[in-house]
């Protein structure tokens, strides 16, 4: 749901520097923002996973299911509970980490949906060329600059309130954006040598695809994918922020945020933590995507 | 030129009547059903025929279809399933406001983001520049409908500055209007500094430079109209976003515009409301994206070459 | 004596000229000598005294707008089965219910009852008229009592059994004749659901009908309504005058109009009360009740409600168990209604032991023996049920696992945390039940589906809760709530009950049938609280009626 980077509509530089990895991850280290990013990113990676798991593991959702009606509303630090309890006495730390593991689980879903559409029909497009790069250029003008929030909601009309609809939403919208991006890429990466070389040689187009082109652009998918996960898990929460997503007891955290807001007056802790959970997870994707844009990114790299 | 124009128009027509397929068909396969909502929720089965019969659901889909667009077509949406009033009167009351709310937001976020863009690129590294992307940061990263609870605790509720919610005059609109342009600020912000730093490494302003014009004259005259390029297009992807945030912050704020429309036509199954919102709503979107796509032609030669084959 | 020679009743007369405020006034009470709970009790009812009291000089004109805790239904009295707020303004009772329940005169002017208890003669104020200008006659009024008896036109002819035959004789006496006793017949009268309006319009514009169109006698008129948005109405300036006793304002509304909001963001509401976008409220959340009551400049009245929330487990879901009285009545041991009452609700609720709250007038202490809190005894009786522990700790048996989706509805945002609370609790003991709330037009739907749901959750409201009953042990049929013929015994008994005596007996055997035997499970009902600016003039509230009348209602702004 976040405005698109700047990089998803000024045509990105598309000069190719096969500069290894290894390189790359030398530089982000020098980059103190994107570091910090990187390591926060890893954070959420981290408590995401243990949210998945527990939501997964009926014997574990105890954990962010079991109420005590002689602790609610409470304060973080007591009674164990290190983050306070909501207005069931719920354990507010379990419970934002099982949310972080349903933002996970979104931004993941959708990321890949988004990165395999637009990664397969960008290089499509952009090597071939010709009528099939019309029809889906055709295609990704078709999709391209819808926001997010009005095709979730019009999908929720469609199926039950619920986060398909998010998933599917940015499913449909923003692969556009990325497959753009691609195909510019791939369209001057077609001219140089060493596809030529390539082409010269016989190998077949799929190959070519995926053994010199997708490698090339593998930078922009590490920068874009980082946006894109930042962008499904704050559209995720604003939209069961609004009652339409994750519907209770699954604690979404833009619900736990909605849920949380009304007991403001007694305590700011069950809207703040979950809040404060979104802001660092989206913070973290953004300048790591931001640090990686400079790394892979030369044009953009010079501020 | 006009050709390219008169294709991007045709690609805008088309999305139209797919979108418009794709709209009216999916909320009419959607669960749950009118005929329960209008009839509240303990509605007894005998009555319902009736209704399914007077709302004419009961007609092939394809004919409820062709029966809505020529009723659209003719600028006569008919009424409310739900609440019989209409839907045009809806339209023009809420779209009213909900062109109120985006003017106020798109005014507040170029009215900003312009002139402290350009401040954080002339006095770059200075303790402004970092302070602004600090905001920028903030700005991007933190959800729009959190501020707007934390804002209407802060601001409403505990010192009773500004109304909580609810329609009314220009104090009912400032939060929702900062609510809704604090990204799009930090964005247009952060984009405008970048934008003039590089304009300014150019070497026909180091040749401006070198013949003694002055800082400010350099910025403001020469620099700053090639630097609002990007700004410009980014307008057009921009509009779009901004339309779809007042689904939450409208509905946040209780704001009796289109987004909090669409969203209750949806909650309510009122079919015919939610299709003609989300179809408006679409169409803006679709125009607003016709015509970013002409203006940046227009504006940005590169483009034509660059992007489109 | 007080010190400063202080009665009690000076003491409540400053409280009601806002000399004194609330916490001097339990403090000055106490030094009276009266008890905490006695002050309480007369401030209930010094509240909205205190507003007609401190009235300085009548303003006229001025628009209330009122926040709402729920969505608003559609505003036909023939097909409505929910009381909403705006039903008082547009439209007039036949009978009406005074400040302690009594049955006193509304377009009825007055009745009488034959010996034998089977005929009844209403005799109808003259000279009134319906908004569009047709004239109110006995006729009509007849027509309406046959529509709303009719089951293939009115939705609530449930509440009609007994009625053989209605008939006007000349133009302002309506006869009604029964096959059996009904002492019941004026509760049914004096609900939303027996209001009169004008058929003829709603035959001409059925379409639009009851949303956009609305043809009553009430004091105002509909001027929008937009579902999860507002209804508007505005003062009907040829109103005749309100025919009901208490109702001081025999004119025209003072107010030019009422905006009502639903609120449905539950903590908004006070929210939006103390910072001025809405004058008045209806049920603020729990958590802030407290905090409105010290606020000098808003006025809070509470009392408990005519309402309940319950959970309906279908019976015909035999592969659950739900058939078997030992798993129901396992399912309501094992919920902690206290424990709801003091951490949900922050105390003002009150626990359901049976199917209505104790402020009733006929409420029965017996149903308290069932249905306490006692997780042992739940697991106990699954066990004996033949439910036993899982691996995973959820029951099963005959390789049927104790595990359904329970559905919500979540255009009842107040109670639909009881859902997620109640579920929690049936885990403890080995019941699995997963809420899946769906929004209000889905769970109509849904409720009354071809496969009706294993269980649902849902708020009931109705100013007559005897009828109420009747209603839902058919609903959503007969067989999903057991088909129990005690509890049938008990609906007939009250429906051809033939003395106010006999009516009571009945209620209280409905009460503990229903508390024993559990076609649905009761919970909690939530107290009515009204919160309004000190500057709204003349709202009250009653107990006894589910909204304030608003004719009397003016701002002093």
């Amino acid at each position: 749901m976040a405005i698109p980077e700047p990089t998803a509509f000024v045509d990105v530089g598309a000069e190719s520097d096969e500069r290894p990895l290894r390189d790359a991850f030398a530089l982000l280290l020098a980059n103190r923002v994107a570091f910090l990013g990187g390591l926060l990113t890893i954070a959420f990676l981290g408590v995401g996973v243990l949210g998945a798991v527990i939501l997964a593991t009926p014997g574990l959702q105890h954990l962010y299911l079991d109420q005590d009606f002689s602790a609610t509303l409470a304060h973080p630090g007591h009674a164990g509970h290190l983050l306070g309890t909501d207005q069931y006495g719920r354990d507010l730390l379990w419970r934002t980490v099982a949310g972080t593991g349903i933002s996970l689980l979104v931004g993941v879903a959708a990321t890949s949906a988004t990165l395999v559409l637009g990664l397969t029909l960008g290089c499509i497009a952009g090597y071939f060329g010709g009528i099939i790069d019309r029809l889906v250029s055709g295609l990704i003008d078709l999709t391209w600059g819808f926001p997010l929030l009005l095709v979730a909601v019009i999908y929720a009309g469609m199926l039950e309130p619920g986060i398909t609809a998010v998933v599917l939403a940015i499913g449909t919208v923003v692969w556009a954006g990325f497959a753009r991006i691609v195909r510019a890429q791939v369209r001057s990466l077609r001219e140089r040598e060493f596809i030529e070389a390539a082409r010269a040689l016989g190998t077949p187009a799929p190959k070519i695809i995926l053994r010199h082109l997708v490698p090339n652009v593998m930078g922009t998918v590490l920068v874009m994918a980082s946006y894109y996960v930042a962008i499904a898990v704050i559209t995720e929460a604003g939209f069961s922020f609004i009652g339409l997503g994750a519907q209770p007891p699954t604690p979404s955290l833009g619900q736990m945020i909605a849920d949380g807001r009304n007991y403001f007056s007694v305590s700011i802790w069950p809207a703040t933590v979950p809040g404060v959970m979104i802001a660092l997870i989206v913070l973290a994707l953004n300048s790591l995507g931001d640090g990686l844009r400079d790394i892979f990114d030369p044009r953009l790299r010079r501020f | 030129m006009a050709q390219f124009v008169l294709r991007r128009f045709l690609y805008a027509l088309l999305l139209l009547v797919i979108a418009s397929v794709l709209i009216f068909y999916g909320l009419r396969v959607a669960p749950g059903d009118i005929v329960t909502a209008i009839a509240s929720p303990t509605q007894a089965l005998v009555i319902k025929s009736t209704l399914t019969k007077q709302l004419g659901l009961d007609r092939p889909l394809a004919v409820q279809y062709f029966v809505f667009i020529g009723h659209v077509l003719q600028g006569n949406p008919g009424v409310s399933v739900v609440s019989g009033a209409p839907i045009s009167t809806i339209i023009r009351e809420s779209g009213l406001r909900t062109l109120e709310l985006g003017l106020s937001a798109a005014f507040l976020t170029y009215a900003l983001a312009i002139p402290l863009g350009v401040l954080a690129a002339w006095k770059r590294n200075s303790v402004l520049d970092q302070g602004l992307r600090f905001f920028t940061v903030l700005g991007m990263g933190v959800p729009n409908f959190f501020l707007a609870v934390i804002l209407i605790q802060v601001l409403a509720v505990n010192h009773h500055w500004l109304p909580v919610a609810g329609p009314g005059g220009i104090r009912h609109l400032i939060l929702p209007a900062v609510v809704l342009s604090v990204e799009a600020i930090a964005l247009n912000l952060r984009l405008m500094r970048s934008s003039l730093l590089e304009e300014l490494s150019n070497d026909y302003i180091r040749t401006l430079r070198a013949k003694g014009i002055t800082n400010r004259r350099v910025i403001c005259v020469h620099a700053l109209r090639n630097a609002l390029t990007p700004v410009i297009a980014l307008a057009g992807v921009i509009l779009p976003t901004l339309l779809g945030y007042t689904l939450i912050v409208e509905t946040v704020f209780r704001y009796e515009g289109l987004g909090f429309q669409l969203v209750q036509a949806i909650t309510h199954r009122d079919y015919a409301l939610a299709q003609t919102l989300a179809l408006l709503l679409t169409a803006v979107v679709i125009l607003c994206n016709f015509l970013a796509d002409v203006g940046h032609h227009l504006i940005d030669p590169r483009v034509r070459e660059g992007s489109r084959g | 004596m007080g010190q400063n020679g202080e009665s009690f009743e000076t003491l409540i007369e400053g409280y009601a000229d806002r000399r004194v405020n609330r916490r001097q006034f339990f403090a000055r009470a106490a030094a009276l000598g009266i008890s905490a709970s006695a002050a309480a009790s007369v401030l209930a009812t010094a509240g909205p005294v205190a507003a007609a009291l401190a009235a300085p000089t009548l303003k006229r004109g001025g628009t209330l707008i009122e926040g709402y805790d729920r969505d608003f239904a559609k505003m036909d009295t023939v097909l409505t089965t929910w009381d909403d707020p705006t039903m008082v303004a547009l439209y007039e009772f036949t009978v009406i219910r005074d400040a302690q329940g009594k049955f006193v005169p509304d377009l009825f002017a007055s009745w009488k009852v034959s010996k034998n208890l089977l005929t009844w003669t209403f005799k109808l104020r003259p000279g009134l008229t319906f908004h569009s200008g047709a004239p109110v006659t006995a006729e009509e009024v007849a027509a309406n009592f046959n529509a709303f008896r009719n089951p293939k036109v009115g939705q609530n002819a449930i509440f009609w059994p007994s009625v053989k035959g209605v008939k006007a004789q000349g133009p302002t006496t309506v006869v009604v004749t029964m096959s059996t006793p009904f002492t019941a017949f004026p509760e049914t009268l004096a609900t939303e659901a027996a209001m009169i309006q004008n058929l003829a319009t709603r035959k001409a514009k059925p379409k639009a009908y009851g949303v956009s169109v609305v043809d009553g006698t009430g004091p105002f008129t509909l001027t929008s309504y937009q579902p999860g948005i507002k209804v508007e109405v505005k003062r009907w300036d040829k109103y005749p005058g309100s025919g009901v006793p208490y109702v001081k304002n025999k004119k025209t509304a003072y107010l030019d109009g009422v905006r009502w909001v639903p609120i449905l963001e539950v903590g908004q509401r006070a929210n939006e009360l103390e910072s001025g976008s809405v004058m008045a409220v209806k049920n603020p959340a729990p958590q802030d009740v407290d905090r409105l009551k010290s606020n000098p400049d808003i006025v809070v009245v509470e009392f408990p409600s005519l309402a309940g929330y319950w959970i309906s487990p279908n019976h015909q879901a035999k592969n659950l168990g739900f058939d078997d009285l030992r798993v129901r009545q396992a399912m309501s041991h094992a919920i902690d209604r206290p424990g709801l009452v003091k951490a949900l609700f922050f105390g003002h609720a009150a626990a359901d032991y049976g199917p209505i709250a104790p402020n009733w007038k006929w409420y029965d202490k017996r149903v308290e023996q069932y249905n306490q809190y006692d997780p042992a005894k739940a697991k106990s009786l699954l066990d004996a049920a033949g439910w036993k522990v899982g691996s995973d700790g959820v029951r099963a048996k005959n390789g049927n696992k104790l595990s359904w989706t329970h559905i919500g509805d979540a255009g009842q945002p107040d109670t639909a945390g009881i859902d997620v609370a109640v579920a929690a609790m049936l885990k403890k003991v080995g019941m699995d039940m997963q809420v899946k709330a769906l929004p209000a037009a889905q769970w109509g739907s849904t409720v009354t589906g071809k496969t009706p749901p294993a269980s649902w959750g849902f708020e009931w409201l109705w100013s007559s809760p005897m009828d109420l009953l009747v209603f839902f042990y058919a609903y959503p049929s007969d067989k999903y709530n057991g088909a129990l013929p005690a509890v049938k015994a008990a609906v007939k008994a009250w429906q051809t009950a033939p003395s106010d005596a006999k009516l009571k007996v009945a209620a209280q055997a409905m009460q503990v049938a229903w508390a024993q035997l559990l076609p649905k499970v009761p919970i909690v009902t939530r107290n009515d609280v009204y919160a309004f600016n000190k500057k709204v003039m003349g709202y009250q509230p009653l107990q006894s009626m589910l909204y304030p009348l608003y004719n009397d209602v003016w701002i002093n702004a």
